[in-house]
């Protein structure tokens, strides 16, 4: 063997990042940016909007198991179809709950009451959940024009179809759906066109509350006191503490932490077939995308990759190789993870990864891939080169670096300032509270990471002082969408343990023009009604940009199913093509920007209302 | 931990008791002598057994313990290779030895300290300590003052150097890496880690070039090769980066980083049969055993894998300075 035998040459930037010297601090503001778009800012409207009533709760303080660390998602979605985006944000639980020994926390739905506030309607909508949250995602599975809400759970999962009188019934069991075990990202799409909604449900842990992995012993254990029944699993860096037979504890860095999800048995995915009528059968073995290898499962991403016209499936991993499925068109996908370029970082190593944003950052007409990451590794952007392949370009993009000392969750292509360049947004935070004890370069709370796209390459830009994205949390779910209906995206990320924070676009709508579409879809021509899986491209300025009606994503989260476009300068629109689900594309005439315009399959555009003014 | 040997300072002198004239002690009494801290009667009596019994490796290593005991190291590090040389699986010796060479590096570190505080190699130790400690702000500290000391340490420069990689700062990092090219052209270390921050930077060409110095070095380094690979087939050059990831994976045939870039390259060259056989071995490798392997281990472990838990490759490490 070589004198100069390593595996690892290209192993992530290793070690302790210093302060200051390239990389900003996850809890301190970033240094203003001269690239930051000027008068844009985002607000923490969280208290002004009424959102801190609710208050995340996850097992103890000391995330002593991994279903107390990974948190929660958010939906931003339109319940009432009143015009508006509600908010709910699902909610974790304790053991003591799980044991019938406590309450169980609730999970939290605001009505969006238009004027910038919220109203807590759970329990009047029977959405309190009680089980151990995870994430959510919105469909119209039953095509009757109100959105409902698929719940994952630590437990059983739960299907809320929408009454339309302001309440939803858990018809999991009735529909097929109700997933046992430890079910994380979902999404719903029409995989095989025939009109319906169909759902795929990513699992992530097998964990037996009767068999947990072992707990770290709380302090910190001096190196070679630990008790030695069996070596420690080798550390990888960017990654968390891996459990093995016989460990007394896990370790990161040399110190006791929780276990996994390394070394813990995976949990597999699940596809249901939409047969119509309320029933769903699971097809994942079928179809073949099953997760016989039990891999880590969070972000999940339905989505149009080689523009076929059917939907490919892509399944962000943690600790492991992602899934990309290419859509046979026959019911069955073809496993391309490692063909593609999606399943690994650029120089072949598998990363821990949480959330997935799905856009067209560089406006070529396809869509790319953002998926965030563990500290001391990077957040991984794969660039769409067309004929299937994906490209790792996070360091020429601009977003590899500054995430180092971040452990990403929930993330969003936006366009916050209406320049016509999607933007990235990612929630931050760590799994470990230790963290904050050790020169680690990291912290258990950190700030969220805004990042301003300049013609196809990323700048972080920083919040001002009081700005909400100078904010610390432990931020787990993120969904994006024009909560006040004023032409400028926000955003709303639930963070573990606290109050969820509501970053308020205040600007973005003066900075550009903007086009919102929402789109209704005709189911007597096999296309869902809420349209999901449909393509927008919007041109204007010379500039064709890509949006699409989409389920699930971030990190376990629901954003917006409006499609949002920034024009920058452009007055009018030249042209507004829409690739239907159901494939037919049809190209529209729009009378001007700044609008929310709304668009039925069968009607073309029915309405086309300015800002703050409903549908 | 040199309580495993004896306690140094300490052996309470008992006066030795009479051996009974021609009787050869028992291994027992040896024992019994050194674990009441009577290190010179242990020695003593050890000697005495091994007269008759020369091949007595449980003597020797209650002596050579003993004579660690008494502060005199070289004479028990030899009495330890002693036995190593007759029995060389023998786990005894081999502990005890580990243990010595721990106490002998911390009196030359002391010695170091107390002889050449200032000195670079006291401050390189210092880093080397720090870095192990995952404390990088004060190992750069020390290696920076030795460089003070002694600006052309090939040692120093590419400490600072994979420090400095190592924490994103890639320019600076390249600047170290040059100096100690400059210095030694073929030094391994600085041509490999010059390349590296190289790529960092995607600056390939020049990356290419160190790559191929360090290979011009050592021509069996699967992780120059690797390197090499990627770098060509990051600047389009996917039918050089064959050949190079080829290499690797064949002297590395585990090393799922270059089954992998060897299936994206086939991939751009339009090879798609070998790029798939090429994945299908990268999946495997993921996966890291068959199935019925993992079957076995979740039999034996309910909470346990399905995989390996530490596929991923482990720590980028220099080779001993």
């Amino acid at each position: 063997m070589s004198a100069h035998h390593r595996l690892a040459w290209w192993a992530p930037v290793l070690g302790t990042l210093l302060l200051g010297q390239g990389t900003s601090p996850p809890t301190v503001s970033a240094p203003p940016s001269a690239s930051a778009a000027p008068g844009v800012a985002f607000a923490d409207a969280s208290p002004a909007a009424g959102l801190d009533r609710f208050h995340h709760v996850s097992g103890g303080s000391a995330k002593d198991y991994i279903v107390e660390a990974t948190g929660s998602g958010v939906a931003l979605v339109d319940y009432d179809g009143d015009g508006w985006l509600d908010v709910y944000l699902v909610n974790g639980s304790t053991f003591a709950a799980l044991r019938g020994a406590a309450k169980p926390p609730s999970a939290a739905l605001f009505h969006n009451d238009r004027n910038g506030t919220f109203t807590d309607v759970t329990r009047a909508a029977g959405l309190e959940n009680g089980r151990w949250g995870q994430g959510v995602c919105a469909g119209d599975f039953d095509d009757d024009g109100r959105e409902d809400l698929f719940v994952t759970n630590f437990g059983r999962s739960r299907l809320f179809r929408n009454r339309g009188d302001g309440t939803f019934a858990d018809v999991a069991e009735a529909a097929g759906v109700a997933v046992d075990g430890w079910s994380t990202g979902c999404a719903f799409g029409d995989y095989d066109g025939d009109g319906k909604l169909d759902l795929f449900v990513a699992g992530y842990v097998k964990l037996d509350l009767e068999r947990l992995p072992p707990a770290p012993p709380h302090g910190s254990v001096p190196p070679g006191d630990a008790p030695s029944a069996s070596p420690p699993p080798a550390e990888v860096r960017g990654m968390g503490a891996a459990y093995s037979a016989g460990v007394p504890y896990c370790e990161y860095r040399s110190q006791p932490v929780m276990c996994g999800p390394r070394g813990l048995k995976g949990e597999g995915d699940r596809l249901f077939h939409n047969d119509g009528g309320g029933r769903f059968t699971d097809v994942s073995a079928r179809a073949g995308v099953a997760d016989g290898a039990g891999l880590y499962g969070f972000g999940v991403a339905f989505f149009d990759y080689d523009d076929d016209g059917r939907l490919d499936l892509f399944v962000a991993n943690d600790s492991t190789p992602n899934y990309l499925y290419r859509n046979r068109g026959d019911g069955t996908f073809q496993d391309l993870s490692y063909a593609s370029g999606a399943a690994l970082d650029e120089a072949g190593r598998e990363q821990a990864h949480m959330g997935v944003a799905v856009g067209d950052y560089d406006n070529d007409g396809r869509d790319d891939l953002h998926v965030t990451n563990f500290a001391d590794d990077y957040n991984v952007l794969y660039h769409n080169d067309g004929k299937g392949l994906f490209s790792d370009v996070s360091y020429p993009a601009g977003v590899a670096r500054p995430s180092l000392p971040f452990l990403g969750w929930g993330d969003a292509f936006l366009d916050y300032d209406n320049d016509g360049w999607l933007d990235l947004i990612v929630g931050n935070g760590h799994v470990y509270p230790i963290a904050d004890q050790f020169d680690w370069n990291t912290s258990y709370r950190q700030r969220p990471l805004l990042f301003r796209n300049l013609a196809g390459r990323f700048v972080e830009v920083a919040g001002s002082a009081g700005s909400g994205l100078s904010v610390a949390r432990s931020s787990r779910g993120l969904a994006a969408g024009d909560l006040d209906n004023d032409g400028d995206v926000d955003v709303v990320l639930s963070n573990l343990d606290e109050t969820p924070t509501l970053l308020r676009n205040d600007g973005g709508n003066q900075a550009g023009h903007w086009l919102t579409v929402r789109l209704v879809g005709d189911p007597a021509r096999s296309c869902p009604r809420d349209a999901i899986g449909s393509v927008v491209f919007c041109t204007a300025g010379g500039i064709r940009r890509r949006g699409e009606v989409a389920s699930g994503r971030s990190h376990i989260s629901q954003s917006d199913l409006r499609v949002h476009f920034g024009l920058g300068a452009a007055t009018r629109v030249e042209r507004l093509e829409v690739r239907w689900a159901n494939g037919a594309a049809v190209a529209y005439d729009i009378p001007a920007v700044d609008r929310l315009v709304t668009i039925d399959q069968a009607r073309g555009i029915v309405s086309a209302s300015s800002p703050s003014a409903g549908r | 931990m040199l309580w495993v040997l004896g306690t140094a300072a300490g052996g309470t002198a008992l006066p030795a008791p009479a051996a009974r004239a021609g009787a050869t002690p028992s291994i027992a009494q040896c024992t019994r002598a050194f674990d009441r801290g009577d290190y010179e009667l242990a020695i003593a009596l050890s000697r005495q057994r091994l007269a008759g019994r020369p091949a007595d490796t449980g003597a020797h290593i209650v002596m050579a313990r003993a004579e660690a005991a008494r502060g005199r190291f070289e004479a028990a590090y030899q009495g330890f290779r002693k036995v190593l040389a007759r029995d060389p699986r023998n786990a005894d010796a081999l502990y005890y030895l580990t243990i010595l060479g721990g106490v002998l590096a911390q009196a030359e570190y002391d010695r170091l300290l107390a002889m050449a505080p200032d000195s670079p190699r006291a401050h390189q130790l210092l880093g080397d300590l720090y870095q192990a400690q995952q404390r990088p702000g004060d190992a750069e500290r020390e290696y920076k003052s030795g460089l003070r000391a002694q600006p052309t340490s090939l040692d120093l420069l590419v400490a600072l150097a994979d420090l400095a990689r190592h924490q994103a700062r890639f320019e600076e990092a390249v600047g170290y890496y040059e100096r100690a090219v400059k210095i030694s052209p073929r030094h391994y270390d600085a041509l490999y880690g010059l390349g590296v921050a190289h790529s960092y930077q995607r600056e390939y060409e020049p990356a290419i070039a160190a790559f191929r110095g360090a290979l011009g070095v050592d021509p069996s380094s699967a992780a120059a090769h690797l390197a090499l690979g990627h770098a060509l087939l990051q600047s389009g050059q996917a039918a050089a980066a064959v050949s190079e990831l080829e290499k690797a994976a064949a002297l590395e045939p585990g090393m799922t980083q270059a089954h992998y870039l060897l299936g994206r390259a086939y991939t751009l060259l339009g090879r798609s049969a070998e790029a798939a056989a090429v994945f299908d071995r990268v999946k495997a490798l993921s996966q890291g055993r068959t199935l019925e392997e993992q079957a076995e281990r979740q039999a034996a472990d309910p909470l346990g894998q399905q995989r390996a838990p530490a596929p991923m490759p482990s720590p980028e490490g220099r080779s001993p300075r």
